[in-house]
């Protein structure tokens, strides 16, 4: 079973993506913010992140730096969510080691197409 | 003062209405000189009715003595002399040097009256009042033009006074016996004379404290509107941030309508459950209409606050083509239309059309035209074309769709006004796209246009320049570039005002000058002795140094002093500006055209020079 860590400060975007998720068969948990979200990505080993890149006082981009810095957790493909489709947000994400990059309010056809690639990349490695 | 007042409110009466016979006598030399013009019509009043007065006198001693001697022809003639005094006026123009003829006419007249009729029992005497009273009229008090009018009384003094004690007694014309009755006509005449210059001088008084008062009222009414102005402005900002701050606080809750209907529309659809699966349906789509119309007042505002900040990003235009497409995909084919694109794309060895602007304006502003496109087409084509050359990205949407009535295009990118009630409520809409991608658009420097012809389609048209930088910055950096290549094109943009900067430069870069920006008056001081703009665009109210300031410098040095500046700024004081040497004065907000129009006067357009018929001479030097 494919395991997805959201990291999503909303409870209301946390519940609605999460639900969606598990109904397609995934199994998601979930953190509340940045250092939940590096703390989860160790202890859970998920097979995928969804980082919200607008958290509190870790943004997203750094706590996937800390989770791309542990060796532990460094091949867990993480997908960045923000709330505009900019180019800048686009580069931030290449650069501190996002797989992709996805726009909220999310549309889940799209999203899934994108967790499903970076899955079918990451998973020989992982394996 | 009652009297006058009650003068000015009759018709008839009013000594005004005699102005148009006076100032048919006024050169325009003294008539633009508003208090010699006073004096001026003072002088010809009594020029042209004083005569009339003194020859009463000679008329009366006339019938005394019919068969006169040569003292009453000398005194008639130089009477009668004030009678050609303002066709001289007219003539000459030498008011002053005319003024000063007439006083010493004046003195001569009554002195020789009084020497050769009674002496210093002269019934004439009492006319020596008017002379300073006259005299003063004429010429004004300065301290010079009494020093002359006593001067000149007292030579004549001296004249009379010499004449008397030649002989040590007066010449005797008529007894003085039989002048006793003249003297009441003489005392009364001149008594006559005097009052109608006070009743005039009066009314001339009365008047100007009208006009004072005037003046007065229409300062406080233009305060008042500046005030009104002020906190119309300020209503203003305040509607945008308040309709930014609502917007926002309503995406979140929309947000979670739309995400849950979506999740209900997927369990509904599992379930098989056809009724409930059109209900939630039209949740989620009523959910999405009221999301777009809140995104799109909240961008509005923005755009309006001024708040909307611009990305540059380099971008290949056939890739965000496609991505409009892929996005507008279903809805085409909802409506049983064809997607076609036109527009090269990045082949191996070439990189296709490599833009730079803000991706995300255009994007948005490319969606809602092809959107628009696709809702008022059924079982037609929607082409999309996209070209760069020159300069300029140009992008069409050609629809087969209805098409717009002519008289509903000029109105088509105003808030709210799509081109039918009818057609908005039964294609769907806020009215808000078109206006949001026009000020999109011109945000990033270009517009769009439209052609349409009923029940054939239509056509829109973006245009925007290919390169935008965050022209603040780079043109900061680019400048010594810039100077070696633009020649006289430079603007100094000196303004404390981050966002105005830009807004003015980037005005007068589309137009093709090079701008410059100073943050303040002492780099802006700095820059116009460095780099030689050909006009400086200055802000009055800066925070560390004031613009008046830095305009005095500039107009007080002999090198600099020569350079045109154009006031652009909030404040009002217009004649200070002309006094201090700017060139215009323009207000904040400016308005583009006038701004350009002003600059062009000093410095013509580029645009307009790289056009042949505009090509200037070579320049020789």
């Amino acid at each position: 079973m494919t395991k997805i860590l959201l990291v999503e400060d909303n409870e209301m975007n946390r519940d609605m993506l999460g639900r969606r998720l598990q109904r397609l068969g995934f199994t998601v948990c979930f953190a509340v913010d940045g250092p939940a979200g590096v703390a989860m990505a160790s202890q859970e080993t998920p097979d995928l992140i969804l980082m919200d890149v607008a958290l509190g006082d870790m943004d997203g981009w750094e706590a996937t730096r800390l989770i791309k810095a542990n060796p532990e957790t460094r091949d867990i493909p993480i997908i960045a969510l923000t709330a505009h489709a900019l180019a800048s947000d686009r580069d931030t994400s290449v650069k501190v080691g996002c797989a992709d990059f996805d726009t909220k309010p999310v549309d889940l056809p799209r999203l899934l197409g994108k967790i499903r690639g970076c899955l079918a990349t990451a998973q020989p490695m992982m394996r | 003062m009652f009297g006058t007042v009650e003068l000015q409110r009759k018709p008839g009466i009013s000594p005004t209405m005699i102005y148009p016979v006076l100032d048919w006598f006024i050169p325009a030399k003294v008539h633009e000189n508003g208090e010699m013009q006073q004096r001026a019509r003072m002088f010809l009043i009594s020029h042209i009715f004083g005569p009339f007065l003194g020859h009463v006198i000679t008329v009366y001693l006339y019938l005394l003595d019919p068969a006169p001697d040569y003292a009453l022809w000398v005194l008639a003639g130089s009477i009668t002399i004030f009678w050609a005094f303002p066709f001289a006026l007219k003539w000459t123009g030498l008011y002053n040097t005319l003024a000063v003829l007439s006083v010493q006419n004046l003195i001569f007249a009554i002195l020789w009256g009084c020497y050769h009729y009674g002496g210093l029992s002269s019934p004439f005497l009492p006319w020596l009042l008017t002379v300073p009273l006259l005299a003063f009229f004429y010429l004004g008090s300065g301290g010079r033009q009494r020093l002359l009018v006593l001067s000149l009384i007292g030579v004549n003094f001296g004249g009379f006074y010499f004449a008397y004690t030649e002989a040590l007694t007066f010449p005797v014309h008529i007894p003085l016996a039989e002048l006793s009755g003249i003297g009441i006509i003489s005392t009364l005449a001149a008594a006559v004379y005097v009052s109608i210059m006070a009743l005039y001088y009066g009314n001339i008084v009365a008047s100007q404290s009208e006009l004072e008062r005037e003046v007065r009222r229409h300062l406080a009414t233009a305060r008042q509107l500046q005030d009104a102005k002020a906190e119309a402005e300020r209503a203003n900002r305040a509607k945008s941030e308040f309709l930014a701050k609502m917007s926002h606080e309503l995406r979140t809750p929309l947000n979670a309508v739309i995400g849950y209907s979506e999740m209900l529309l997927e369990e509904a659809q599992a379930a098989g459950s056809d009724e409930q699966t059109t209900d939630i349906k039209r949740i989620h789509s009523a959910g999405k209409h009221l999301l777009t119309l809140v995104s799109g007042v909240l961008d509005l505002s923005k755009l309006e606050a001024g708040k909307m900040e611009i990305f540059p990003e380099r971008f290949e235009l056939r890739a965000l083509i496609d991505e409009i497409a892929a996005a507008c995909g279903p809805e085409i084919k909802s409506y049983n239309n064809q997607l076609i694109i036109d527009c090269p794309a990045r082949r191996a060895g070439d990189n296709g059309l490599v833009v730079e602007t803000d991706m995300a304006k255009l994007r948005q502003a490319l969606t809602n035209i092809v959107h628009n496109a696709t809702k008022f087409t059924r079982n037609g084509t929607v082409t999309i074309t996209g070209r760069v050359d020159a300069g300029w990205i140009e992008v069409k949407v050609r629809d087969t769709g209805m098409g717009i009535r002519k008289e509903n295009l000029a109105n088509l990118f105003q808030n709210f006004g799509e081109s039918e009630g009818a057609t908005a409520s039964k294609y769907g809409g806020t009215g808000l796209g078109l206006a949001l991608s026009q000020k999109l658009c011109r945000l990033i420097g270009g517009d769009i246009s439209v052609e349409s012809e009923l029940g054939k389609g239509s056509c829109f048209t973006v245009r925007v320049p290919k390169t935008i930088k965050n022209l603040a910055e780079t043109l900061a950096l680019d400048e010594d570039r810039r100077e070696g290549s633009d020649g006289g094109n430079r603007i100094l943009i000196i303004d404390d005002d981050p966002q105005d900067c830009d807004l003015l430069s980037r005005i007068v870069a589309k137009e093709g000058y090079a701008p410059l920006i100073a943050h303040n008056a002492e780099e802006g001081m700095r820059k116009v002795r460095e780099l030689l703009p050909a006009v400086i665009l200055l802000d009055i109210i800066m925070p560390d140094g004031d613009g008046w300031k830095l305009l005095e410098t500039l107009k007080a040095d002999a090198e600099l002093g020569s350079y045109p500046v154009i006031l652009v700024t909030a404040h009002h004081d217009f004649a200070k500006g002309r006094a201090l040497g700017a060139s215009a004065h323009l207000l904040k907000p400016v308005d583009r055209e006038v701004l350009l129009r002003t600059i062009a006067g000093y410095c013509p357009s580029p645009a307009l020079q790289e056009l042949p018929l505009f090509q200037p001479q070579a320049d020789i030097s």
